[in-house]
């Protein structure tokens, strides 16, 4: 970590190399997240690029270094729903990206589950997903990062694990 | 659960992706290069 934190604070002070390696780190998260918000890897990687500018630009005024990757996940978060609303108001999201994905792994479940995220959920669906499986924050952590309560992140989780038929089990949400 | 992690794990990762990224913080330096030029030009203007 203090490896992490020397890097921030040099970004702070302008050095880009430092950024990028810092960057690097995240990237693919980032990407991922994107893509499966946004279903398109031209979009998804607009977003990476939206993310490091953003991010490049207001990393002086990051005043906690430890929720580095966090404040990176919720730039590209917010710039994901934005962008899907822009896309929405022009052209309805087409379904031809799965077809397209070439997957390095052979496990049919898995693609099928993939696919399940991407067209059943709803975006906040998706973001609650991401952040408790992909991530693997707390209920807690993802009501700060979404600014909601706690108890609409388990409900929206809760939805989001019956449509993807994943088992659900009653302690992790109320116990 | 881990099926849910290995099935967003399981998007490739595009060839460029840290291109991309590189692209993002060139704006940023441009941005600042732009502002600098015209904070100059305008002291120029008024000094």
């Amino acid at each position: 970590m203090s490896y992490i934190i020397r890097l921030i604070k040099k970004a702070q002070k302008g050095n880009e190399k430092a950024f990028l390696k810092l960057f690097q780190m995240y990237e693919a998260d980032i990407y991922r997240m994107a893509f499966v918000y946004l279903k398109n890897e031209e979009e998804a990687l607009d977003i990476v690029q939206e993310t490091a500018y953003k991010a490049f630009d207001k990393i002086e005024g990051l005043k906690e270094p430890a929720y580095i990757k966090t404040w990176l996940i919720k730039i590209t978060i917010s710039s994901s729903l934005n962008r899907l609303k822009k896309l929405e108001k022009i052209v309805p999201m087409q379904n031809e990206y799965i077809d397209n994905i070439q997957f390095e792994q052979g496990d049919h479940t898995v693609k099928v589950l993939l696919q399940q995220i991407l067209e059943e959920l709803t975006s906040d669906e998706k973001g609650i997903v991401l952040l408790k499986y992909y991530e693997g924050y707390t209920f807690q952590e993802i009501a700060d990062t979404l600014q909601i309560p706690l108890g609409t992140v388990k409900s929206i989780l809760y939805r989001a694990l019956k449509k993807l038929r994943v088992q659900v089990e009653e302690a992790d949400f109320y116990g | 659960m881990d099926k849910l992690k290995e099935s967003v794990k399981s998007i490739p990762l595009p060839q460029d992706l840290h291109k991309r990224a590189k692209m993002g913080v060139s704006q940023v330096k441009k941005k600042k290069e732009e502002t600098m030029a015209h904070s100059i030009s305008g002291h120029r203007i008024f000094s």
